[in-house]
This record gives structure tokens, C-alpha cells and sequence, in this order.
């Protein structure tokens, strides 16, 4: 009773799975990668280290079109479950009330800025990931090519920032006991055997050199009541000019981003026993310029670095990447510092 | 037999195709749905704040999305400005006849986070105060030049009434009496150079 048209030959019915299989196939790829970070992530952190990982397996010419889904996590430190007033209403806001006894509210505040630089060097792939790309501008592909020091323009997220409230700012029982750099060379990071100094180090550095709190703690202080943890990324063309910038700023005195940092740091990083590469030249300086702590004191705190060569789309790239702490209260001095442009939402 | 494999595999070439077209076309449907845009986000957070702010003077911090770092350290450029392609913020009293056409802004003052002149890529918000102004102080740096006309490097002051939105940390100090908003931003290099 089978009419012509009705008919459904064996090759024309194969012909019909294949191409629902290539529509299902086709969708479901699609779902994945654009629904990935809603669906994998509970959490925004999740949802940001998602968008990371694309960012670094995306090709160059879409690096720009892969939105970084990375979110300021704002924490409010209190004694008695104070108000952070610096924040507006609309924010959303993590409340930590710290223990009433000042050595655990000391400790508890030490592991917070731990485990905020922890999470944020983690989320950028331990820096290792080449998550900004270039950005095709002629002056960003001059600047990969020769990595002159005074024209890098870093990149950077602003993963957390943390305020203290009124009363603990004022609270000088609690702020005198915080060491954030001891907490990290005596602790180990969540879920692993190493100390956060481990990992921040790359596994060069187990503990502090005898000299090395003494020449951290001789510069000039920086103590802040709002402090950002921010990962910062510099990309290069290839190895050579890592050395070169670390050849040039040692010979000259590195200015990078506009005059913000003074070549003064660079034998805090030489004692700190990390190799001497470009990076390491560039976050001694850092750490000696502008890295702020919410101690009384030591309020320099140490910085996650790692420079060399990165997971790229693109084959070999070179580039620089650290995780450190800054006082959000000198917003030129961070824009000095990511001069690159901040690829976070605040 | 022939024919008809022909035509399955014509059949696929089309649906592939036409799935081309479709998955981008789908994707930005669904970002535009599912999230609101950083314009969209900046012109809710600024606005709010300021309609719940009571009088007084706050210092906000908040992030652009600009890129207009190439080639200088140096500030914006006169062209910057003028550039109809960057976002910028704006604000209207609500006697300005110049206001943008939307209903945020028909019967209030409004602050729009906007290019193109505010006129067709906008986020306007209603501000409840009669009086709404920007003020944003910029440094517009000129190199050198020799011939023609020799002159040297110089910087010029700018006064504007928007606040470009470059990718960076910018803060405004928002003044609010019973009546009056002013909002006033000073770039970096600004800042720097009143200082030098």
C-alpha cells in the first residue's frame, strides 16, 4: 500500500540520522560552551575560573569576543558584626566577623588574605595561563614584540577586595598580632601539602631567608583599611625579551607603568631566593612599591609570581603573572599598575 | 540511488548552513536575555546609588569598559572625547530641552550611560533631583612638533561634561543637597599634573 512519497528508502533514512545527530551533536556543543559557566559553576568564583579557561584555549583573533565572567568578591571584616560603610547599599557583600580573642582574630584575618591571594593565583591557572591575549592594537603588538620596560601595560583582575570596618581599623590588639607573610610560610593552602609560600614561589622557597623579613619590613610602610588582591598579567613575545627587560631594568632602574615603581625592591626578591627573571625584578619592585597589607605590623605582604612561558592557543608565548595586595584606596597607583586595562567587573 | 544521496548530502550542506547562521544569531539573543550588559549595570548602580544617597558628599568607585590606552600614558585626547564611538556617562536637568528621547528622562532628570551622542545607543535612568551635572576634568597632552609649525610639548586642560568610561578605576565625588546633584571626576593624569 506504500505510495511514492511515502516511501522512506534505507539510504535517505540513514541520511536523516546522520544529520539529527550532526543538529544534536551541533546543540549540545553549543549549550556546553555557552551555558558552561551557569551550569558547572555554583558559585561566581566558578563561573570566572570557567571563563579563564576559555579565555585561554580561545584562539587570538576571539580572545577579545570571550568574555571574562570575574567578579570582585567584596568582603567586610568586622568585630560585633559592624557595617563596612565604604561599601554603597547595592553591593553584595560578604560579612566575616572576626573571634573576640585578638590572637584568633589576628590568625582568622592572616588566613583570610592567604586564602583570598591563594584563590585568586589558583584561578588564573597559577599564572600560567595566557588569559588576556593580545589585544590587536598596534601599540600592544609593538609592545609583544619588544617588551620594553617602561611600555609594558599589565592586565589585571581585581579578584577581592577586603575593608575593615570602623572599630577594627581602630582596634590596634587585633591589627599589631596580623602577619599575613607568616601566616603563608607556616600554613599549608587548602586542599594540598604545600604552604601557600610554596605555591606562590612556585616550589622555590620553603621558608623566609633569616635577612629576608628584616630587608621586607625596612621600606617604607603601607598600611590600608581596603585592600584589593589583584592578579596581574604582562605578556612577551618569547624568553628573550624577558631577559631583556630584566637586562634593561636592572641596568637602568625599571619604571614600568608610568614611573609607579622604583627599581628599591629588587634585592628583596634576590633574598627572597626566587630566580631572578624579569618578573621577579618586576614584583620585588612591586612588593617594595605598592603592595599594601590590613597589618599593623608587617603590612607588606608577599606576592604569588610566575614567569615563563604560558598555556596558549597560540603556541609559544612568554609572560609574567603574580598575584599581590594593594591598597584600593590609591586607585591611581592600581591604574598606574594595570595600565593595560582591568578585565574584572567591580 | 544516486540522486537521492545527492540530495541528503545537499539536505546537510543547507542544514549546516542555516545553523551557522542560527548559532550566532541564538547566542546573542541569549546574552541578551539572560544578562544585563556592563552599560546596563553601570547606568542601575550609579543611579540608585544617587537616588538613595541622603544630601551630602561621597567619593564612588566604579569600572569602565573603554579601551582608549594606545599608544600614550598619556590622558584622553580632544578626539577621545569627541569620539561618538565611547561610552561615556552623561547627565540631564530635568528643564534641559536637549534631554534624550526616553521615557526615563521625559518628566525627571536622567543620567545615561550612552554613545553615539546618547541618541541610539543609550541606558537612561531617572535621577529624583531637579538638577543634575558632570564635571570631568581631563589632560589632553600634545607632543612636540617641529615643521611646519614648530611648538613645543604641551598639555592643555579639558572640561567636560561626561565621564569617559575607560577600563580602569575611576572615582567620582557625588555632592547631593535637596535639589542638586554634582558629580565631579578627575582623570589620573589630571590629578597628577595639578599636583606637579
Amino acid at each position: 500500500m506504500n505510495r511514492k512519497g511515502e516511501e522512506t528508502s534505507p539510504p535517505k533514512a540513514l541520511a536523516g540520522i546522520i544529520l539529527g545527530l550532526v543538529v544534536f551533536v551541533i546543540l549540545i556543543v553549543f549549550a556546553a560552551l555557552k551555558l558552561a559557566p551557569e551550569i558547572l559553576s555554583n558559585t561566581e568564583q566558578e563561573a570566572c575560573k570557567v571563563s579563564i579557561l576559555a579565555r585561554a584555549t580561545t584562539p587570538e583573533s576571539a580572545k577579545e569576543e570571550t568574555e571574562l565572567k570575574c567578579t570582585t568578591e567584596n568582603f567586610c571584616v568586622s568585630i560585633d558584626n559592624e557595617e563596612c560603610k565604604k561599601y554603597p547599599a547595592a553591593k553584595k557583600v560578604k560579612k566575616e566577623n572576626l573571634p573576640a580573642d585578638p590572637d584568633a582574630a589576628a590568625n582568622a584575618l592572616a588566613a583570610l588574605t592567604a586564602n583570598e591571594m591563594y584563590d585568586c593565583w589558583k584561578l588564573a591557572g597559577s599564572g600560567r595561563y595566557d588569559i588576556f591575549g593580545n589585544d590587536g592594537s598596534i601599540a600592544t603588538n609593538l609592545i609583544a614584540e619588544t617588551f620594553t620596560v617602561e611600555e609594558v601595560k599589565p592586565k589585571c583582575i581585581v579578584c577581592s577586595r577586603i575593608i575593615l570596618s570602623q572599630e577594627l581599623k581602630d582596634n590596634k590588639q587585633i591589627l599589631d598580632k596580623v602577619d599575613v607573610n607568616r601566616y603563608i610560610a607556616e600554613n599549608q593552602a587548602p586542599n594540598s601539602e604545600l604552604t601557600y609560600l610554596n605555591i606562590f614561589t612556585d616550589r622555590q622557597v620553603k621558608t623566609y631567608p633569616k635577612e629576608f623579613q628584616e630587608k621586607f619590613q625596612a621600606g617604607s610602610s603601607i598600611f590600608t583599611d581596603d585592600m584589593a588582591v589583584v592578579f596581574v598579567q604582562m605578556i612577551a613575545k618569547d624568553q628573550s625579551n624577558l631577559e631583556a627587560a630584566r637586562d634593561k631594568g636592572a641596568n637602568t632602574g625599571i619604571a614600568i607603568a608610568g614611573g609607579l615603581l622604583s627599581s628599591a625592591g629588587t634585592a628583596t626578591i634576590s633574598v627572597l631566593g626566587a630566580k631572578l627573571t624579569a618578573i621577579t625584578a618586576v614584583t620585588g619592585i612591586i612588593s617594595s612599591a605598592v603592595t599594601a597589607g590590613i597589618s599593623n605590623q608587617v603590612n607588606r605582604n608577599v606576592i604569588g609570581q610566575y614567569c615563563g612561558k604560558l598555556e596558549s592557543s597560540q603556541g609559544d608565548k612568554y609572560g609574567c603573572s603574580l598575584v599581590t595586595t594593594i591598597d584600593f584606596n590609591q586607585k591611581d597607583k592600581i591604574n598606574l599598575l594595570c595600565n593595560g586595562g582591568i578585565e574584572s567587573q567591580l | 540511488m544516486k540522486g537521492s544521496l545527492q540530495n541528503n548530502v545537499i539536505g546537510i550542506i543547507i542544514a549546516a548552513i542555516v545553523l551557522a547562521i542560527l548559532i550566532p544569531a541564538g547566542n546573542k539573543l541569549y546574552t541578551q536575555i539572560s544578562q544585563k550588559t556592563p552599560q546596563q549595570a553601570l547606568a542601575d548602580e550609579i543611579s540608585s546609588l544617587i537616588n538613595d544617597l541622603q544630601p551630602g558628599t561621597i567619593a564612588y568607585t566604579f569600572k569602565g569598559f573603554e579601551k582608549l590606552y594606545d599608544l600614550y600614558f598619556t590622558d584622553l585626547s580632544p578626539e577621545d572625547l569627541e569620539n561618538p564611538e565611547v561610552w561615556h556617562v552623561r547627565a540631564w536637568s530635568k528643564q534641559d530641552l536637549s534631554k534624550p528621547e526616553t521615557s526615563e528622562c521625559l518628566t525627571t532628570s536622567c543620567l545615561c550611560v550612552c554613545k553615539d551622542d546618547c541618541t541610539e545607543n543609550k541606558f537612561c535612568r531617572s535621577i529624583h533631583s531637579d538638577s543634575i551635572e558632570i564635571e570631568g576634568h581631563y589632560i589632553s597632552a600634545h607632543p612636540a612638533q617641529a615643521l611646519p609649525f614648530p611648538r613645543p610639548a604641551y598639555s592643555e586642560e579639558i572640561t567636560s561634561d561626561k565621564i569617559i568610561l575607560k577600563n580602569l578605576l575611576l572615582e567620582v565625588k557625588i555632592e547631593k543637597t535637596q535639589n542638586r546633584v554634582k558629580m565631579t571626576y578627575l582623570s589620573d593624569e589630571y590629578a597628577r599634573y595639578k599636583n606637579e
